[in-house]
């Protein structure tokens, strides 16, 4: 992470510090935008309007917060304003992937234990691609709720706000996402993926 | 006793458990699970919970993998790009960002 390229508030841009800039946030800025958008070419968009709206917006940043933070903000603003351009794909039923209870209300899932923490396993490929397409294959309007809040860390109230959802609307879909995840990655790694 | 019989018997007994006082569902506990989680329920409601908890392992596991879940999804927060499955950043890109804003 670099400074602005700005010295002061409407200074002018120097090309070597663009350049740097540039590529000190290149990386996390696509992985964000990737995580939205599922798409490189995609993703390559959002972050170039990203970019042009932090460099146009700099003067803007009050040094409050964290530079990162407000770029991460940014970062999610423009790929979520273009994904509401992209058509819709093939998706899972999120139905058959919720717990089930018999009349009772027992639990009928079978029981699981886990070993190893989550960061030692994202550390093996096969891994982050396992969880990437598990959450991938959610429908839309439950991927994007668990993108927001789950990854990239928004509270309810501003994933709210982004999709136009009231508070209680998020956090139903946001539920119904964990849980049909949940019942997707355990079925992976019953089958030894994770 | 076979496991079949077993198996019953310990369903119809956590029904019955359950419909206790002070006590609550499996399906219950499911729609309490992320307030549990933000530390949003009353104190009542959390102990009803942990209760519940305490007697049933389908609902400890089902709980455990339910915290799994949303800690794997979180870490991909700290995944680089390159790992995840695109390739490198186009140094095109970085060109095309610098020619476009070269001049603000």
């Amino acid at each position: 992470m670099t400074e602005l390229p700005h010295s002061e508030r409407d200074s002018a841009v120097l090309p070597e510090d663009l350049a740097g800039f540039v590529q000190a946030n290149l990386g996390w800025m696509m992985g964000v935008a990737l995580r939205i958008l599922m798409e490189k070419g995609h993703a390559e968009d959002a972050v170039q309007m990203a970019f042009s709206r932090i460099l146009d917006k700099a003067g803007d940043f009050d040094g409050r917060g964290s530079l990162k933070g407000w770029m991460h903000r940014i970062v999610i603003n423009e790929a979520l304003m273009l994904r509401r351009k992209i058509n819709s794909r093939r998706e899972l039923d999120i139905d058959a992937l919720q717990p089930q209870f018999d009349g009772g209300g027992c639990r009928l899932d079978p029981a699981l234990t886990d070993q190893v923490t989550p960061e030692q396993l994202l550390e093996s490929a096969q891994t982050v691609q396992a969880v990437t397409m598990a959450i991938r294959s959610l429908p839309e309007d439950y991927r994007i709720v668990v993108c927001l809040r789950d990854i990239e860390g928004l509270s309810t109230r501003e994933v709210s706000d982004h999709l136009g959802l009231s508070e209680t609307n998020v956090k139903v879909r946001l539920h119904r996402a964990r849980a049909a995840l949940r019942t997707l990655l355990e079925e992976l790694r019953l089958e030894g993926q994770l | 006793m076979n496991d079949k019989s077993h198996r019953t018997l310990r369903k119809k007994a956590r029904s019955v458990m359950f419909r206790m006082p002070l006590m609550m569902s499996c399906s219950d506990l499911e729609l309490k699970i992320d307030d549990y989680l933000a530390a949003d329920l009353s104190w009542q409601e959390r102990m009803k919970f942990e209760l519940h908890l305490k007697v049933c392992r389908e609902c400890r596991a089902y709980l455990a993998a339910y915290n799994r879940t949303i800690a794997l999804t979180g870490a991909l927060f700290d995944v680089p790009y390159e790992q995840l499955g695109m390739g490198q950043v186009s140094q095109s890109l970085v060109q095309e960002i610098l020619d476009k804003n070269a001049r603000k």
